[in-house]
C-alpha cells in the first residue's frame, strides 16, 4: 500500500499528529486485556475498573481515529465510477460531497450528542456497576470530540479541492487518491 | 402515499450517491441525517428522533463485543508488518515443492491460514500476490489459475474463524434475531455469541478450502502443471526454521480460535491474547537469546494457567498453607516470566520499527470500520423512523415460496450488492434489514453463514472485487487484468456451489456449535 501524498495540510498534519499519539491505545488496550485473563486465569482479584477503562480507552481510540481516517484518506470508498472520473471531477465531488454531505453530518451530530453529553457532565456520571471506573462523563465528551475533529480533514478537503478547482493550470496537486 | 415511497427513496439517493465515490461512512450519514430533515420539514419525519443519535453511537463506541475488533486488526497488522506473514508463505512453499501440484496446494494451506490469521484480506492478497504469484508463473500455472487461486484463498479470512466479518456479523445478527424472536412472542430468545457462529462457520470455511484443493488438482491433472515437482536444487528445510516459520503461528491461531470455541476466553480477550502472541512471536525472532526468553515467558505462563486456578493463591491463604504459598510464588513468577518476555518482544518491535506502523495501521483501519458502523446506525435510524422495515418486511413475506423463498430471494439481493459494496457495508447495512422477518423462524446461526459464505464472492465479482483490486496492484504487468477477471470466475462458482450445498444440509452449520455447547 504505498502512500501518495503530495503535500499534507496543517490541518490534515495536526488531525494525523493526535492519531499518532491516540494510536498507542491499542497497545495499553491489549495489554490491559493480557492482564485482565492472567487476573482471571491466575490471581482472581476481578478488576472491574480495568475492564471498563479498556472500553474507554477503545471509544477514546476509535473516537480520534475517525478524523484520522479521513485525513489520511483511509475510509473506504465506492470507487467504480470514480475510477473513470478526471482528477477535476474527482475534486468536485469531494468538494460537494464536503459542503453537502460531511460538514451537515458534523453539525447534526455535534448537535444529537450535544444533550446526552451535558446530561453526564450534569450528573457527574459514573460507571452503572458497583465498584466501576468513575468519571464516564468524561469519556462521554468523545461524542462531541469525534465530530469536533472531523471538521479539520474536512476543512483541509474543501481547501484543497477549491485551490485545485480554482488554479487553471495542472500543477496543483488535488489531494491524496484512493489506496486501494 | 408518500410515506410509503419515502424509504425506497431514501435507499436509491443512498445507493446512488455512494457510487459517487465520497468516503461510504459520511455519504451514509449524510444523505440519510439530510433525508430526515427533509422529510421532518414536510411532517414526515420526526426529527427529534435523531436525538437518539447521541446514545446510539456511544453504544457502537462502547459495544463490548466489537472491541474484538481493534484487537484482531493489531493482530494482523503485527503478523504482516514483522514478515512472519511472509516467511510461513516462502517455508510452506519449499515444503511442498515435491509433491504434484505442491506448490498450488501449499497456497491454499496457507492461504487459508494466514487469512484466517490476519483476518485483513488486502493483508493477505497482497503477501501471496507478492511472493507466491511469480513463483507460481514460474512453475508453469496459467496466470489466470494463479491469480483465481489467490485472490480466493486470500479472501477465505473473513469465513474461517476468527475473522473480523464473523464478529460484526454475530453483533448485528445478535441485535435483529433478539427483535425478530420478541416480534414473533419469543421473549426467551437464546442470544447468538460470536464463539457460536465462529464454531458454525469453521466446517464451510474448511469446506471451501478442500473444494479449492480439489478443484486445483484437478486443474493441475487435465493441463499437465506441476506434476514432476522435483526440484533437486533445493536444500532440504531446517526443522528450526518449520518449527518457526510455520508451527509457532499455527500453535498462536489454535489457541486463538481454540480458548474461544472452548468458552475458554471471550472474543475479546482472545484477541487480546492474539495480538499479544502476534508480537511475542515478532520478538521471538531477535536472536537465539531473545527467542529463548520468549518462549520462557511464554511457556511459564500456560503452564501456570494449566496447573494452577485462581483459588490457589489467594493472598488470605497464603500464610495458612505451604501449597498456597507455593501457587502464589510461582503465579507471581509466571507473570513476571512472561511480562518480561512481552516487554522485550514490545521493544524489539518498536526498534525495528515495525511496532509504530502497526499501530497506526490498526488506527486507520479500525477507524475505517467503525466509521462505517456509525454511519449504518445514522442509516438505520432514519430507514426505520420512515418505517421502511415494515415495508422490506411485508415485501419479504408476499413473497411467493414461503421461507425458502424469502430466504432466496435475500441471498440473490446479497450476491447482487456485493458487485456494488464491500463486505461491512452489506452486513451493517442489508443484513439488518433483510433479515428481521426471516429470523422469526429461520435459524440465526445457519443464516449468518449462508450470508458469509454468501459474502465470500462480494471480493472476487467484479467490477468491485476487493480481492480484484489489492492483486491488481502488486501483479506484475504481464497478468492481464483479463486474466485475473477470468481467473476468479471458476472460484465464485465453486462458492455458489458450496452455498447450495449448505442450503440443502444445514447440518453442516449447526452440527459443531450445538456438540459444542453438549
Amino acid at each position: 500500500m504505498k502512500e501518495q501524498r503530495q503535500s499534507t495540510h496543517r490541518l490534515d498534519g495536526l488531525a494525523i499528529a493526535i492519531g499518532h499519539v491516540a494510536a498507542w491505545l491499542v497497545l495499553a488496550m491489549m495489554l490491559a486485556q493480557v492482564a485482565l485473563v492472567l487476573d482471571r486465569g491466575l490471581f482472581g482479584l476481578g478488576a472491574l475498573r480495568l475492564y471498563e477503562a479498556v472500553i474507554y480507552a477503545n471509544a477514546v481510540f476509535i473516537g480520534v481515529g475517525i478524523a484520522y481516517a479521513l485525513a489520511k484518506n483511509g475510509h473506504t470508498r465506492i470507487d467504480v465510477l470514480r475510477a473513470r472520473m478526471t482528477p477535476r471531477g474527482r475534486a468536485l465531488v469531494d468538494l460537494l460531497a464536503t459542503l453537502v454531505l460531511l460538514l451537515p453530518t458534523i453539525a447534526v451530530l455535534i448537535w444529537a450528542s450535544t444533550p446526552y453529553v451535558s446530561r453526564a457532565w450534569q450528573t457527574l456520571e459514573g460507571s452503572r456497576s458497583v465498584g466501576g471506573l468513575p468519571g464516564v462523563f468524561l469519556f462521554k465528551t468523545v461524542l462531541l470530540v469525534l465530530p469536533a475533529l472531523l471538521l479539520l480533514p474536512a476543512v483541509a478537503i474543501i481547501a484543497r479541492t477549491w485551490r485545485y478547482l480554482a488554479a487553471k493550470s495542472q500543477n496543483v496537486s488535488p489531494g491524496p487518491e484512493h489506496r486501494p | 402515499m408518500i410515506g410509503e415511497a419515502l424509504p425506497l427513496l431514501l435507499l436509491i439517493f443512498t445507493f446512488g450517491a455512494l457510487l459517487l465515490g465520497f468516503p461510504v461512512a459520511f455519504t451514509l450519514c449524510g444523505v440519510s441525517l439530510g433525508f430526515a430533515l427533509i422529510a421532518g420539514l414536510f411532517g414526515q419525519f420526526d426529527a427529534t428522533l435523531l436525538l437518539a443519535l447521541g446514545p446510539r453511537i456511544w453504544g457502537v463506541l462502547t459495544n463490548e463485543l466489537l472491541l474484538a475488533i481493534p484487537l484482531f486488526i493489531l493482530m494482523g497488522t503485527v503478523l504482516d508488518r514483522s514478515g512472519i506473514a511472509a516467511d510461513l508463505l516462502k517455508t510452506m512453499g519449499d515444503l511442498m515443492h515435491r509433491v504434484p501440484g505442491g506448490l498450488g496446494l501449499s497456497l491454499c494451506v496457507v492461504g487459508a491460514l494466514l487469512a484466517a490469521s490476519t483476518g485483513i484480506v488486502g493483508a493477505t492478497v497482497i503477501a501471496m500476490g507478492l511472493i507466491s504469484l511469480p513463483a507460481l508463473l514460474a512453475r508453469g500455472y496459467p496466470a489466470p489459475l494463479a491469480s483465481g487461486l489467490i485472490c480466493a484463498t486470500g479472501s477465505l479470512g473473513q469465513i474461517i474463524p476468527p475473522s473480523i466479518v464473523l464478529v460484526l456479523l454475530a453483533d448485528q445478527l445478535g441485535a435483529v434475531y433478539g427483535e425478530a424472536q420478541r416480534a414473533a412472542g419469543n421473549w426467551t430468545a437464546q442470544p447468538i455469541s460470536v464463539g457460536d457462529l465462529f464454531a458454525g462457520a469453521l466446517v464451510p470455511g474448511l469446506l471451501l478450502v478442500g473444494v479449492y484443493a480439489l478443484y486445483l488438482l484437478v486443474m493441475c491433472w487435465f493441463r499437465r502443471i506441476d506434476l514432476d515437482g522435483v526440484d533437486q536444487a533445493r536444500a532440504p528445510i531446517a526443522a528450526g526454521q518449520l518449527m518457526r516459520a510455520f508451527l509457532a503461528p499455527l500453535f498462536l491461531l489454535v489457541a486463538v480460535l481454540g480458548s474461544i470455541l472452548g468458552g475458554v476466553a471471550t472474543p475479546t480477550e482472545a484477541a487480546g491474547l492474539g495480538a499479544a502472541g502476534a508480537i511475542l512471536l515478532a520478538g521471538s525472532k531477535a536472536g537465539t537469546a531473545g527467542r529463548r526468553l520468549v518462549w520462557l515467558g511464554v511457556l511459564a505462563i500456560i503452564l501456570a494457567l494449566v496447573l494452577l486456578t485462581p483459588g490457589d493463591g489467594r493472598m488470605p491463604g497464603l500464610f495458612e498453607s505451604t501449597p498456597a504459598a507455593v501457587a502464589y510464588i510461582s503465579m507471581i513468577l509466571a507473570a513476571i516470566m512472561f511480562a518480561a518476555a512481552l516487554t522485550f518482544s514490545v521493544a524489539v518491535t518498536f526498534k525495528a520499527g515495525v511496532l509504530v506502523t502497526a499501530l497506526r495501521q490498526t488506527l486507520e483501519i479500525s477507524a475505517m470500520v467503525y466509521g462505517i458502523l456509525i454511519g449504518a446506525t445514522c442509516f438505520a435510524l432514519v430507514f426505520r423512523g420512515l418505517e421502511g422495515d415494515a415495508i422490506v418486511g411485508g415485501f419479504l413475506t408476499a413473497l411467493p415460496g414461503g421461507e425458502i423463498g424469502a430466504l432466496a430471494f435475500v441471498m440473490i439481493v446479497i450476491f447482487v450488492l456485493g458487485f456494488f459494496l464491500d463486505v461491512i457495508e452489506i452486513i451493517t447495512l442489508a443484513v439488518p434489514i433483510l433479515a428481521l422477518s426471516l429470523l422469526q423462524t429461520v435459524d440465526p446461526l445457519w443464516f449468518g453463514v449462508l450470508v458469509a459464505v454468501n459474502l465470500q464472492t462480494s471480493y472476487l465479482t467484479p467490477p468491485f472485487g476487493f480481492a480484484l483490486f489489492y492483486l491488481r496492484g502488486v501483479a506484475p504487468e504481464t497478468v492481464r487484468t483479463v486474466d485475473m477477471y477470468r481467473g476468479v470466475l471458476p472460484f465464485a462458482a465453486l462458492q455458489l456451489i458450496v452455498l447450495g450445498i449448505l442450503l440443502a444440509v444445514p447440518g453442516l452449520v449447526t452440527a459443531l456449535p450445538q456438540w459444542l455447547r453438549g
